[in-house]
């Protein structure tokens, strides 16, 4: 009679212990960069965020300017570009589920997701980089965007079609027209759910190095040349300087990596602060 | 009978290629409650669906017939000003969960732009509240989210927004489905003021005998999409001459 309560409390010590292993490696993350990055950026104060980094020779690092102005410019003008353009497919592809052009956006995007961001970042570089001859900080904007817009799009579509029936019903009841409809109640029913897509298209947006490479390059000299120049990013900078041998720009990288983080969190707090959950 | 506010001629629906309403011939009288009774199933909700043409937003839908409210075919007018002459309330309560109780009231009116000024508005969307007897209960708390409501509350809120738009007539689809019996007797006591006080045409869909007996003048019996009876209450309640409309009055269905 007591085995059961025994074979339950064995299966509660498994749960937990696989719980604790599938979320460790996430605080080990946080925890390491957080060991190897805050110490850099303290040391080094503000002068971190506003210098470019310097020589290699030097005895101090310099700071991580160019990284930071070149990822927040590309992550808002990706966002200013996916954003838009995932949320009326979305909104599209509710109010016609059966449209021939909503199945080829559901495909397209779901096989987008798939999409190593290599090659989006080589798609700009041929469509762009190639005839235009040079890096811009543009050509990375776009990059980044098209790896937005499959994330912005399946969340908004996801919370879109969650919004109760009876809602819209009422809606259509009291004389709206579908723009209306959409406008006044399906997309602010379902704000919480565009906006947790948003953010973690824009984190994925903020972390991505590969689509980059040959699209915003890289610029370490200067902190923001324009948006027709080539730019540096966050992970970017990461990317590259670990790589080296100097010890200077190494301690830059693991800074950069910590900023990084704080992004992450800062982003994802302000997102739960502004957008205000919708009770039914 | 008094003049017809809606009228049907072999009135059909078919959804998916089944038959909902079977050729439904029917005159409501304007300025009385008119209770649509049925079992599940015998097409009520679909009839009041059709009589804005909210039945439009299901896909697979063939409608046949004629449905004249106020002498005009509604199938010939614009849809939108279709809907705008019907208020209509819900079998659940479904104020809108992103809007104050004050909007919720407020867009009715707006949308339908029947408030010229803020001042008109508020006035309307008072003279709603009061209408539906909500008033004294959420006067002062106009701003609070609509959850902070109990069901019944949220009921009345629904029919104040309906009442915002100013309809001409008022579609109820079991609104006390889900209520308690206080909420169920003001919203009761509400739609008989309405008739009273307004001259408001109601079309109050139940599946509770006592209620259509309640608060109707006239009864409408639905059984399996077809008028199976029809006439002042009085009459049915005391003697229906249906078998099935006796059956249902009895609660045997």
């Amino acid at each position: 009679m007591d085995d059961r309560f025994l074979v339950d409390r064995v299966f509660t010590v498994i749960v937990v212990v696989i719980a604790i292993i599938a979320i460790l490696p996430i605080f080990h993350i946080i925890a390491y960069i957080t060991w190897r990055g805050l110490p850099i950026v303290i040391d080094n104060g503000l002068s971190f965020f506003t210098d470019v980094p310097a020589a290699v020779v030097a005895e101090k690092p310099g700071g991580i300017a160019p990284a930071l102005a070149g990822t927040a410019f590309m992550t808002i003008t990706a966002t200013l570009i996916a954003v838009p353009l995932a949320t009326l497919a979305a909104i599209f592809s509710v109010e016609y589920p059966n449209h021939v052009l909503t199945k080829a956006v559901r495909v397209t995007s779901r096989s987008l997701l798939e999409v190593a961001t290599i090659l989006i970042g080589m798609l700009i570089f041929v469509l762009l980089v190639l005839p235009t001859g040079r890096f811009t900080a543009l050509a990375g904007s776009l990059a980044l965007a098209i790896v937005m817009i499959p994330y912005v799009y399946t969340y908004a579509e996801l919370a879109l079609i969650s919004v109760p029936k009876t809602y819209i019903e009422a809606a259509y009841a009291l004389g709206m027209k579908r723009a209306q409809v959409i406008f006044y109640v399906t997309v602010r029913v379902a704000r919480r759910g565009l906006a947790r897509g948003i953010a973690i298209a824009v984190t994925k947006a903020m972390g991505e190095t590969a689509p980059l490479l040959f699209t915003a390059f890289g610029a370490r000299s200067v902190i923001f040349g324009g948006p027709f120049e080539p730019a540096d990013a966050l992970p970017l900078m990461v990317f590259q300087f670990i790589q080296t041998g100097y010890d200077n720009w190494r301690a830059l990288a693991w800074g950069g990596a910590f900023t990084l983080l704080v992004l992450y969190l800062l982003l994802f707090i302000i997102a739960r602060i502004l957008v205000k959950e919708v009770r039914y | 009978m008094v003049s017809p506010a809606v009228e049907t001629r072999e009135l059909r629906v078919r959804i998916s290629g089944r038959d909902i309403l079977k050729g439904v011939n029917l005159r409501v009288p304007e300025g009385a409650i008119t209770a649509i009774m049925g079992p599940s199933g015998s097409g009520k909700t679909t009839f009041l669906k059709v009589l804005n043409r909210l039945i439009e937003l299901i896909d697979g839908v063939e409608v046949s017939g004629e449905v004249r409210v106020f002498g005009s075919n509604i199938f010939d007018m614009d849809v939108y000003t279709v809907r705008r002459m019907f208020g209509m309330v819900f079998q659940n309560p479904n104020p809108f969960p992103h809007m104050s109780i004050y909007d919720n009231v407020a867009i009715g009116a707006r949308i339908n732009r029947v408030a010229r000024s803020r001042e008109e508005l508020d006035r309307i969307v008072r003279w709603a509240l009061e209408k539906a007897m909500l008033w004294d209960e959420v006067k002062n708390r106009l701003r609070d989210p609509p959850w902070r409501l109990s069901g019944g509350q949220q009921q009345r809120l629904c029919l104040a927004r309906a009442l915002a738009m100013k309809p001409r007539i008022l579609l109820l689809d079991e609104p006390t489905a889900n209520i308690d019996p206080v909420n169920t007797a003001k919203l009761e006591e509400a739609l008989r003021a309405l008739r009273r006080d307004e001259g408001m045409t109601i079309l109050l869909v139940t599946h509770m005998p006592h209620q259509a007996v309640r608060v109707s003048d006239y009864i409408v019996m639905f059984y399996d999409g077809m008028v199976v009876e029809e006439g002042p209450t009085s009459e049915i309640a005391l003697n229906p001459a249906n078998e099935i409309t006796r059956r249902f009055l009895r609660g045997e269905m």
